[in-house]
């Protein structure tokens, strides 16, 4: 996959900028050269606290579908099951606390279309 | 406030389905966590699907019991305790405890915002789907792709390939696809969805073979997987999680057309006559922004010359059974013009009108910027852009688009003011302008209320355009947003946790999902729009946008590789639920920069290969470079120009081959329509790629995989095998397989005649040499594209109309008065077949179907 970068490309601050569109071969040979620093846990571990949503927190997760685990190096792991034949697995790399994944989806998952918002605002 | 939440989705799902079923979590050993999912309808207790969780290394295992499809290979016994446990699924007869997905040993890795998943990629696997991208073959493989929005004209822009690279981020993100064949002779396949509305990456097995990897930018990481005994199962899983769409109205599935050059109403009406001169059924003309006041959106040029009468020219063309779309793009242009209102910029600036001053309340996109500190200041700033595979910048301080825009650029940066883009269509084209905040839900209703104008002079449809939102370069990052705009952010509905603003890279495909939605909601809402059944076509968005509108798959062109791609292209969106879809029939852009009008041939093949998809638009740009593309327009040139001997045959066949391919898809109207009411109650595709129809074929992923990316089936039973290559380069004849292991006959029908006697049937498994010349002879004309129809197939079929009857209007007597249409069953021999009642769509006398209405506030 030949591309190029224009020569003032390289030369600009922009070129740095971590909140940028990223072609898939740049990211993953940052990845697989090791020149970028990335976390990869050993293991996890399952701990009843970290299934009790904090005091006053809206729609935690609901634990009859899935469960929160723990990673050694202290984030967390969703893992639940949406349909009998469909798990889902979330991991937020900016969490800091089980409590801050909730039971919320985005707009995409929007089974019915008798609910309003798959057609009003 | 209504609130999207994982519970409640699932508890709809329950009761829709009437299922019961619940999840249990249980630890094995001290090296094992087992979540596995269990169904307890019926009385009876069945384990569906074990989650292996292993604690260290981590590693997480998907176990099913599965049945054989009694051609199962025998393959190397995979060693793991989920096979030999007393925790075990109990097998049943005939079936298997297998490993259906698997993660790698450690296979979560993550930086600061972006997460990766590694994913087992088995030996036999096969990968199709991926939405919209483009690349050589409908399955994947050794590719990188990229999911992010990208006005990506050519498909060309990031690697400098062309359609038939896999890896171009194109207008649309479906980051969706479905592993098959991991267990050949086993009912498993497995879906996988990325649900995030940043950049997405894959690599599938290109760092290394036995490996998929997938990744998202920022945000939460959301992999979605869905396993399924056969590809239409999991579609079906699928689609009821990212809905289905309405029924959309019938005319959807006619013949459209449609031109970025229509410029007067004389030409719109003149090109509607001509249609109906040369006895070719046309449903839709699709009028694009030539029809604005200055690219105005939401407006009609009334000046002398341009659209002088709008409302007599939707009428004319309505009792000619003519709709109309026009081209929506979500800017506001923000230069005033003296002597005229524009009531969009007017209302947008007063917007919520709550304080009174526009600056504070006004619908738009303000410039808000999370600030790299190491840009300052703002005439540092500048925007990356990609072209034809260079990676490139450009300045705004000093950069302006060719029709000028005498701006501060420094002055607007960061201010709060309306953000200052502008749409640019290339050359002069286009105009700055606002972008209303679609993220905002008081914004989206106000946005519905903008096209009140437009259907009260007689539009009929929407098309949806430039959608990420899409600017000049000299605007934004790869002319869109600048990445760090900050812009609101309610892509998580209710959810207190989430951010109120995020910077645009991070939450990039929810504004044209916003879009989309915006405008399905308020074309809902315009008064006289009251039973009615609407219609958008959109461009670029991210999965869940098949519920507003229907995809056109962006700026294409007429190349032998854009036509090569385009079949595979509509069987993979089809397999995400994304059912009409469709590339511009013919090629938007010229060939090359010489090329007048497309190749006749390609046109040809293009029309056959599209006569009964699910959206036929032929849609091509004047402005300067193409001449024509209308059918007919072929015969006017031959009529009137010298025409190379060796080519007389086949400009000569333009007109005749498409006419009668267009008119054998409206004898089959009443078979696309039935397959179109079975894909919103059941989300499997309308054209299906043959995995889809006949998944009891092995072959379809090793020796015919080539086939399965260019002949689909119309529903079950109807097999489309079009000619996808330049006759001249091939020989007359060209390669059909035919599936196993049902049997074959070949097209019988014809659209204006009661067909002809039923040839033999062909065994299924069977590779044929079929002649699929090109000619203008009457009797070759339905050879031109191979069909055949599935022993035991149940085929509607109606006389031929120019345009789908709407008896809705008794304002128009002409169509009101339209006698009814009867349909003929075909019934062929040769098996069973149960589908006809359920899937016949009755009319009721007024015309229109039974329809559900929504209900606001439900």
């Amino acid at each position: 996959m030949p591309r190029q970068d224009a020569p003032e490309y390289a030369a600009h601050a922009k070129s740095r900028d971590p909140f940028t569109f990223q072609p898939a071969d740049d990211f993953f040979a940052d990845l697989d050269s090791e020149t970028v620093h990335t976390h990869r846990p050993v293991s996890v571990s399952y701990h009843a606290a970290d299934q009790t949503p904090k005091p006053g927190f809206e729609s935690p997760i609901n634990h009859k579908y899935g469960r929160i685990l723990r990673f050694d190096d202290g984030k967390h792991l969703v893992v639940q099951f949406l349909r009998p034949r469909v798990w889902r697995i979330r991991f937020n790399p900016r969490s800091k606390a089980a409590s801050d994944y909730s039971d919320f989806n985005t707009y995409v998952l929007m089974p019915e279309k008798g609910l309003s918002l798959y057609y009003t605002n | 406030m209504i609130q999207n939440t994982t519970s409640k989705m699932i508890a709809v799902l329950d009761f829709t389905e009437k299922i019961a079923w619940e999840v249990e979590f249980k630890k094995v050993g001290n090296a094992f966590y087992v979540l596995q999912s269990v169904r307890t309808d019926g009385g009876k207790r069945r384990i569906e699907v074990q989650l292996w969780i292993q604690r260290q290394p981590f590693k997480i295992t998907a176990i099913r019991s599965v049945a054989s499809t009694g051609t199962e290979m025998a393959s190397p016994a995979i060693q793991h305790p989920a096979l030999d446990s007393p925790y075990s699924i109990p097998a049943a007869m005939g079936c298997r405890n297998v490993i259906v997905w698997e993660t790698k040993s450690r296979g979560l890795q993550y930086q600061d915002d972006a997460t990766i998943l590694h994913v087992d990629k088995p030996l036999t696997a096969k990968y199709l789907g991926f939405g919209e991208q483009g690349g050589r073959s409908l399955f994947k493989d050794k590719t990188y792709m990229n999911y992010f929005n990208f006005d990506n004209m050519a498909y060309c822009n990031v690697y400098g390939e062309g359609p038939t690279c896999d890896a171009e981020p194109l207008y649309h993100s479906e980051p969706y696809w479905i592993q098959v064949n991991a267990h050949p002779g086993y009912m498993t396949q497995v879906g996988t969805f990325v649900d995030n509305y940043s950049q997405v990456l894959v690599d599938l097995g290109l760092g290394a073979a036995d490996r998929v990897r997938v990744a998202t930018r920022f945000n939460v990481f959301q992999g979605i997987f869905i396993a399924g005994d056969d590809v239409a199962q999991v579609i079906q899983i699928y689609t009821s999680l990212i809905g289905r769409p309405w029924l959309r109205p019938r005319y959807v599935l006619g013949h459209h057309q449609g031109c970025y050059g229509y410029d007067t109403q004389e030409l719109v009406e003149y090109y509607a006559d001509q249609y109906r001169k040369w006895d070719f059924p046309l449903d839709g003309l699709h009028i694009d922004v030539d029809m604005q006041r200055d690219y105005k959106t939401f407006t009609i040029d009334t000046r002398p010359g341009r659209f002088p009468d709008p409302q007599a020219m939707f009428a004319k063309l309505r009792a000619q059974g003519i709709k109309c779309s026009t081209n929506i793009t979500p800017v506001i242009p923000s230069r005033r013009e003296p002597g005229f209102k524009y009531d969009a910029l007017e209302s947008g600036w007063a917007g919520s009108g709550r304080t009174g001053d526009p600056e504070q309340d006004n619908y738009f996109v303000r410039d808000v910027r999370d600030d790299d500190v190491t840009i300052q200041p703002a005439h540092a700033e500048r925007y990356v852009q990609y072209g034809r595979g260079t990676r490139y910048l450009t300045d705004p301080n000093s950069e302006r688009p060719g029709y000028g825009d005498d701006y501060d650029f420094a002055a607007n940066r960061n201010s709060g003011l309306p953000f200052h883009g502008g749409v640019n269509y290339g050359g002069n084209k286009g105009s700055p302008g606002f972008y209303p905040n679609l993220n905002n839900a008081e914004v989206r209703r106000w946005w519905g209320r903008q096209y009140q104008y437009l259907f009260d002079m007689g539009l009929e449809f929407v098309w949806q355009d430039m959608t990420s939102p899409c600017m000049g370069e000299q605007y934004g990052d790869m002319k869109s947003w600048p990445f760090r705009l900050l812009l609101d952010a309610d892509g998580w509905p209710g959810d207190p946790t989430a951010p109120a603003r995020q910077k645009a890279i991070e939450i990039w495909s929810l504004y044209s999902l916003n879009l989309h939605k915006a405008t399905f909601a308020g074309l809902h809402r315009l008064k006289g729009r009251e039973g009615r059944r609407n219609f958008i076509i959109g461009r670029g968005s991210f999965a869940g946008a098949q519920r507003y509108a229907g995809l056109w798959t962006g700026d294409n062109a007429s190349t032998w590789d854009f036509f090569g791609i385009s079949v595979a292209q509509v069987l993979a969106l089809g397999l995400a639920g994304a059912a009409v879809s469709g590339a511009d029939v013919g090629g938007f852009e010229p060939a090359g920069e010489d090329d007048r009008f497309a190749d006749p041939e390609l046109l040809i093949r293009w029309y056959g290969a599209y006569s009964l998809l699910p959206w036929l638009r032929n849609h091509y740009v004047r402005k300067g470079k193409k001449w024509f593309q209308e059918p007919f327009e072929y015969e006017n040139y031959r009529r009137t120009h010298a025409i190379p001997e060796n080519q007389e045959t086949v400009y000569r066949a333009v007109l005749p081959a498409t006419r009668y391919l267009v008119r054998l898809r409206y004898s089959l109207l009443q078979l696309l329509y039935d397959t179109m009411w079975e894909h919103t109650i059941r989300g499997l595709p309308m054209a299906r790629a043959m995995v889809v129809s006949d998944p009891l074929d092995p072959s379809l992923f090793a020796s015919t995989e080539w086939y399965t990316g260019h002949q689909y089936t119309v529903g079950p039973d109807l097999l489309v095998a079009p000619v996808m290559q330049k006759q001249s380069d091939k020989s007359n004849t060209v390669s059909v397989y035919l599936p196993y292991p049902n049997g074959w006959y070949p097209f019988n029908l014809r659209p204006d005649s009661p067909g002809v006697a039923l040839a033999p049937k062909v065994r299924g498994g069977s590779y044929i040499d079929y002649d699929a010349h090109i000619d203008w002879q009457e009797d070759q004309l339905p050879y031109i594209t191979p069909m055949y129809i599935r022993e035991g197939a149940i085929i509607p079929q109606m006389e031929v109309r120019n345009s789908v009857p709407d008896r809705t209007r008794p304002d128009v007597p002409v169509l009101a008065e339209e006698p009814s249409n009867p349909i003929t069953i075909h019934i062929y021999p040769g098996k069973d077949n149960v589908r006809l009642a359920f899937l016949l769509c009755l009319s009721l006398p007024s015309g229109d179907p039974p329809r559900r209405e929504p209900k606001p506030g439900r």
